[in-house]
């Protein structure tokens, strides 16, 4: 269900920079936080900037979301081809490569759980420049090695790509002790003689990174806490004393009790209960059926490299992703820190995908190229094909709920390597081609169009118009959102007062961010006292009476002069001094001007902001200034783009 | 004789060992050694079961997947009151 999270993010960005205003500050929930999300949600990619663009040219932002997941998809599948084209050497395996993935979970997945397309993508290409890099290194390659590494860490958190990435690296080494060494040398060579561009490569990297790290940056000031990734196992106040003592990483219990591969995919359902599949799950997790029967007729093909290294790269990232259900992760969190800084351990899983289908072809391509000399060798190939067949179905007869089209499909599998054997048949490889793309879509199509009719229970209205926002006096005491499915998940609800850029109600919970000061607060004070104490945002205090005075609209005294995400500014006309409190939450890096000049800030009311205002004709301005500012994120997109750019030009004009 | 045997076993071994299905019959041995499936099921019944998100078993009468996944994997009242 991430897919309407990173909607309602990146609706509430673009939505924000069209409005002149780079989001740095979430007003609307949890009382005011850092928008922390924008690190992990794919903003800057120059294929992300299709949703303004698009927005511009008259089309609602969901409609535009929608068009931007669908092309970056394809951007995968299209790199998948490549991929498969380098690593099979024949195009029409390499088309069928790019099918099977268009018609795998991994597409699918793009209405439920973006993310997998956000660390995949970038992976996909990473490795297809890799591999030409190593066969011939040019800049452009170069290039594009660098380039596609820039997406991988600004998309979202590199720890999923670079667990996946130590895998093959590992099995690589041991596999291809001579060829390792061969590229090492050449990669040294190369920056040694071009050294320029590897700085700017370099540099290049860095600054993609650098959201990441400004956020890193802001949560070292210890102005924010995690309690969403401390408290689901622990009782109160262990969540407190936990979040509060801002411990680094996540214990190995939490790591592995949710979010774990065992969790969310099942074997049943890798075979069975395919027309179940809805959008209510994340769990999707499909591969065309043909690509497990190739993998069951390969039994008696020659062992290759190719087959070791593959297959051995989905076991370790298989066991990896299992978390507690298999040791191998335990291992690694104990020895290794890296480990203890990321969960959701099935997002590994959409790396196994293209491993999966690059071998099932791999071993496609080796079953075609058998050659058969004489009549008893073609019949006992035949034979096989259909025993290995026989055994597959029986293997499937061991799971519930197999629909049909499978059965369906492994017939017509027999039938077809029946006849490519027997030479009766003797089509051109195109006309094969042909025939095995079916074979490949035949029970993915059926799986995808019962999917489409589970959609209805989730349909969903999101917030999809531009707004502008507008600085309201008062919060809401009822929650706003409506009864559909997507919002009865804890947090998502959060994501639709940012996509509508209205309050949600004062109220904390459980966030996945927040200011330490509202944690703490919310954590000491009672639900109805803090809503009806945060309900009016701003409240003013005079000298002569310790009870603050709630302002329930404008008036001649105090108005609204203007108001972004990141900064509110007042005119106000008091008769006497006031301490004038705003309640959002306080951090360090919130900043006040009094007629444009520095103010000291105060924390007030224990997690908000607070100005000291003299009396008279006064201009009072709150703004937030984290580290980085929007410059960070500015200079992010800009890098992104100019390397995609020289990539492309390096590749196609100057190689 | 004998050598002539030793040689055509020896081919054998070679011509068996240098097939995928030593690969595989590895790979099937590692994974049923060393993933603790029935973990694997309990996890998975807690996530189905919406303990993850609602706090309560609210999504047991929630959609076919969650019963059926409760009929196939033998997940009872009883199962879930000792495991999860």
């Amino acid at each position: 269900m991430d897919t309407n999270t990173i909607y309602g993010v990146t609706k509430f960005y673009f939505n924000n920079v069209l409005n002149g205003v780079i989001p740095l500050w979430e007003p609307f929930i949890s009382l005011g936080r850092p928008f922390y999300a924008i690190a992990i949600c794919n903003l800057f990619n120059p294929v992300t900037q299709l949703v303004p663009l698009l927005k511009l040219a008259g089309i609602n932002y969901a409609n535009a979301f929608v068009v931007y997941m669908v092309v970056y998809f394809f951007i995968g599948c299209i790199g998948f081809y490549f991929l498969a084209k380098e690593v099979l050497k024949d195009r029409c395996l390499a088309y069928l490569a790019y099918l099977a993935l268009m018609f795998s979970s991994l597409g699918a997945s793009m209405f439920t759980q973006f993310t997998f397309l956000e660390i995949v993508v970038p992976a996909i290409w990473f490795f297809f420049f890799l591999l030409r890099f190593a066969r011939k290194q040019t800049q452009g390659h170069f290039l594009g090695l660098s380039f596609t590494a820039m997406v991988l860490i600004s998309s979202y958190l590199p720890f999923y790509f670079v667990t996946a990435f130590l895998c093959f690296l590992l099995v690589f080494i041991l596999l291809y002790m001579k060829e390792a060494q061969k590229f090492c040398i050449d990669l040294y060579r190369f920056i040694i003689k071009h050294w320029r561009l590897s700085l700017f490569c370099f540099l290049g990297i860095l600054l993609a990174a650098s959201p990441l790290l400004a956020y890193k940056v802001l949560d070292a000031s210890g102005d924010v806490v995690a309690p969403g990734r401390h408290c689901q196992y622990s009782s109160a106040q262990e969540c407190y004393d936990r979040t509060m003592g801002r411990q680094g990483g996540m214990s190995y219990d939490e790591i592995t009790r949710s979010g774990t591969l065992g969790e969310r995919v099942d074997m049943q359902y890798l075979f069975g209960h395919l027309d179940k599949i809805t959008y209510g799950s994340d769990s999707l997790f499909f591969l065309p059926l043909w690509i497990y029967i190739l993998l069951g007729l390969s039994f008696f093909l020659r062992l290759k490299r190719l087959t070791v290294l593959l297959s051995a790269m989905a076991l370790l990232i298989g066991l990896i992703a299992l978390g507690n259900a298999a040791g191998l992760l335990g291992f690694l969190y104990r020895h290794i820190p890296f480990f203890a800084y990321f969960r959701n351990l099935f997002f590994l899983g959409a790396f196994l995908i293209p491993v999966v289908i690059l071998l099932g072809l791999y071993q496609l391509q080796m079953l075609l190229s058998v050659e058969v000399r004489g009549g008893s060798a073609k019949k006992a190939i035949i034979l096989g094909v259909i025993v290995l067949h026989a055994l597959f179905f029986w293997f499937l007869k061991h799971f519930q709920g197999v629909p049909t089209v499978s059965y369906v499909t492994l017939g017509f599998s027999a039938a077809a390597l029946c006849l490519y054997y027997s030479g009766f048949a003797r089509f051109p490889s195109k006309i094969w081609a042909g025939i095995f793309a079916v074979l490949l879509l035949l029970q993915p199509a059926w799986i995808l169009k019962t999917y489409a009719l589970n959609a209805g229970e989730f349909a969903a209205i999101l917030p999809s118009m531009h707004v502008t926002p507008v600085f309201s006096w008062e919060r809401p005491l009822k929650a706003a959102v409506n009864k559909s499915r997507i919002y009865q998940f804890v947090h998502y609800e959060d994501f639709w007062y940012d996509m509508s850029m209205t309050d949600a109600p004062p109220q904390v919970g459980y966030p996945q961010s927040v200011t330490r000061w509202t944690f703490d607060l919310s954590e000491h004070t009672p639900d109805n006292i803090l809503a009806n104490y945060a309900r009016y945002k701003i409240v003013l205090y005079d000298d002569l009476s310790p009870v603050g005075k709630p302002v329930k609209g404008p008036s001649p005294q105090l108005d609204v002069n203007y108001f972004d995400v990141n900064t509110l500014r007042l005119k106000t006309d008091f008769s006497k001094p006031q301490m004038l409190v705003y309640n959002d939450s306080y951090t360090t890096s919130w900043k006040a001007y009094l007629d444009g000049i520095p103010v000291e800030l105060l924390r007030v009311n224990q997690a908000f902001k607070g100005v000291k205002v003299p009396a008279g004709e006064h201009t009072i301005e709150f703004a937030y200034h984290p580290p980085g500012g929007a410059w960070v994120y500015v200079a992010a997109t800009a890098a992104l783009f100019i390397f995609l750019l020289w990539t492309v030009f390096m590749l196609y004009w100057k190689v | 004789m004998d050598g002539v045997y030793a040689i055509l076993e020896s081919v054998m071994y070679k011509e068996i060992l240098e097939r995928n299905i030593v690969l595989w019959a590895i790979l099937a041995l590692l994974l049923s050694s060393s993933v603790n499936w029935r973990l694997c099921t309990i996890e998975r019944g807690k996530y189905l079961l919406g303990i993850f998100y609602n706090g309560y078993y609210q999504n047991s009468s929630d959609g076919i997947v969650y019963t059926d996944y409760l009929k196939t994997h033998g997940i009872t009242h009883e199962f879930i009151k000792e495991n999860i």
